[in-house]
């Protein structure tokens, strides 16, 4: 943890941190929920809260260019003023393809589902637990935990293809339209949950830059 | 033994250099080299050994009643001790930020004793121009200068050390008590003076700022030991010893305990004049 003189101020954008991500893991999962319930009253509730988020984003990020700006930071707190930066693009991110997940439920609304979702639920969990690792890491300067994260992202590269093949085959084979569109609509959130997962990976590696210094990307 | 003329610059190895002050410890087994051109910025807080150290490069530390020197320092590979410190100091220039004369053709004088009047006044305007006074001092060089200015008195003082055309410049924390405006303008002017490539710079400064302006690379000076030395990037943006650390985030609390001192106590001041 950060010591010198920028000490409280570092703490605090560390908190606003930790509360944007909280919000972001709560946005995932409602998306997913909207989706795989067919709320739409949750699905609405989470398009809504896609501005609180955005909101403490750019708050965080006066509060980065203000210790850039008067304190000079260098060392460990220069670190950990780059890290909260690029960390707070990742997340607005993520709350983006929450947000358009949200958006899908919506577009489906009622209608029937095509198949009962088992893969993308999979992979929304996974996701969720990546970007939970990612802030836990980020919150314990655990770079063990950073590397799970990077190494969990091939995971869900693979569940992303396999299911992007099952999901491109109903399109193909299907007959009817309305299948087809939501076959293409689902192959869209599953692409919005890996790169949700992209995010969280990249957050994961700013926490071992944040530790170690090392630049590293996957 | 001599050293080459300008307008070589001068390559600095310092080995395993250690001074004392009567009992005071100044520097501690301090290492390393500066290649010919190149500059060094030696940054470290108050009392750190910044002065010992530019003071031993040119033997003024010799003369310090009490001082003990032992260790090597080689200029061009030649040890100082060799050189007489006539030729020594006209080549290896040490900046003292203080007034020597009234006006600032006696200054530049005071710099080239044995010269005549023509060849003064030659060089007065030379580095009066490449410290960027000439302006307005060209019609005033027989007057008193404003010597209460801080600013206008490091740039004579740095006119003064110019005119023996050194090939190593020694800084020690030149702009203190600057502000914003006065320090660019003589960060500027050495810069400026740097781009011929006939001078090494070690540059010694209190401000971590700084350095990264003026130097690509620095060594972090603390209790008169170095305790990193690297590219000024890499040190600003991960330094390894937790020394370093704390003095760059401004932890003085962590950097006095780490180096066995309490907070309460207040740095004595250097013992060098």
């Amino acid at each position: 943890m950060n010591e010198g003189r920028c000490c409280h101020q570092l703490e605090i954008i560390h908190d606003d941190i930790l509360r944007m991500g909280t919000l972001v893991e709560e946005a995932i999962r409602d998306a997913d929920r909207a989706l795989s319930e067919q709320d739409l009253e949750l699905a609405k509730s989470v398009i809504e809260g896609d501005k609180a988020i955005d909101n403490l984003e750019r708050s965080i990020e006066s509060d980065c260019i203000r210790i850039l700006a008067l304190h000079h930071p260098l060392a460990s707190d220069l670190r950990t003023v780059t890290t909260a930066l690029k960390v707070i693009t990742d997340l607005e991110r993520m709350a983006d393809h929450a947000t358009a997940i949200a958006l899908i439920a919506l577009r489906i609304g009622a209608n029937p589902l095509i198949k009962p979702l088992v893969d993308i639920p999979r992979m929304s969990t996974l996701a969720r637990q990546m970007v939970h690792e990612s802030l836990d890491a980020f919150v314990s300067r655990n770079t063990e935990l950073a590397q799970k994260v990077r190494s969990e992202d091939d995971l869900i590269d693979r569940l992303y293809s396999e299911l992007h093949d099952e999901l491109l085959g109903l399109i193909i084979q299907g007959t009817n339209t309305a299948n087809a569109e939501q076959a293409l609509n689902l192959l869209f959130v599953a692409q919005h949950l890996e790169r949700i997962a992209d995010h969280a990976t990249n957050i994961a590696e700013r926490v071992i830059y944040l530790v170690t210094g090392e630049r590293v990307s996957s | 033994m001599m050293l080459p003329e300008p307008p070589s610059p001068l390559s600095v190895t310092v080995k395993n250099l250690t001074a004392r002050v009567d009992k005071e410890q100044q520097l501690d087994n301090v290492s390393f080299e500066v290649a010919a051109g190149d500059t060094l910025a030696i940054v470290g807080p108050v009392n750190s050994g910044k002065s010992a150290l530019m003071w031993a490069i040119n033997r003024l530390l010799d003369e310090v009643p009490g001082a003990r020197v032992e260790g090597q320092i080689l200029v061009e590979g030649i040890d100082v001790t060799r050189i007489s410190t006539r030729s020594l100091r006209r080549r290896v220039g040490l900046l003292i930020p203080t007034p020597l004369a009234r006006t600032p053709l006696e200054e530049i004088g005071l710099a080239l004793r044995g010269h005549s009047s023509e060849e003064i006044g030659e060089e007065t305007e030379r580095v009066l121009r490449l410290v960027g006074l000439w302006q307005e001092m060209r019609g005033r060089l027989r007057r008193p200068y404003d010597a209460t200015d801080p600013v206008i008195l490091r740039l004579m003082a740095l006119a003064r050390t110019l005119a023996t055309s050194p090939g190593l410049l020694l800084l020690d924390d030149p702009t203190r008590g600057l502000d914003s405006i006065g320090r660019a303008r003589f960060e500027d002017t050495v810069m400026a003076a740097m781009a011929a490539g006939t001078m090494t710079l070690i540059w010694a400064t209190r401000e971590p700022d700084q350095a990264g302006r003026i130097s690509k690379n620095m060594a972090f000076l603390c209790c008169g030991k170095i305790i990193e030395m690297g590219s000024t990037e890499s040190l600003f943006e991960r330094p390894e010893d937790p020394r370093t650390e704390s003095f760059l985030t401004g932890n003085y609390k962590k950097l006095l305990s780490l180096i066995g001192r309490s907070s309460s106590q207040e740095p004595s001041g250097g013992t060098i004049p």
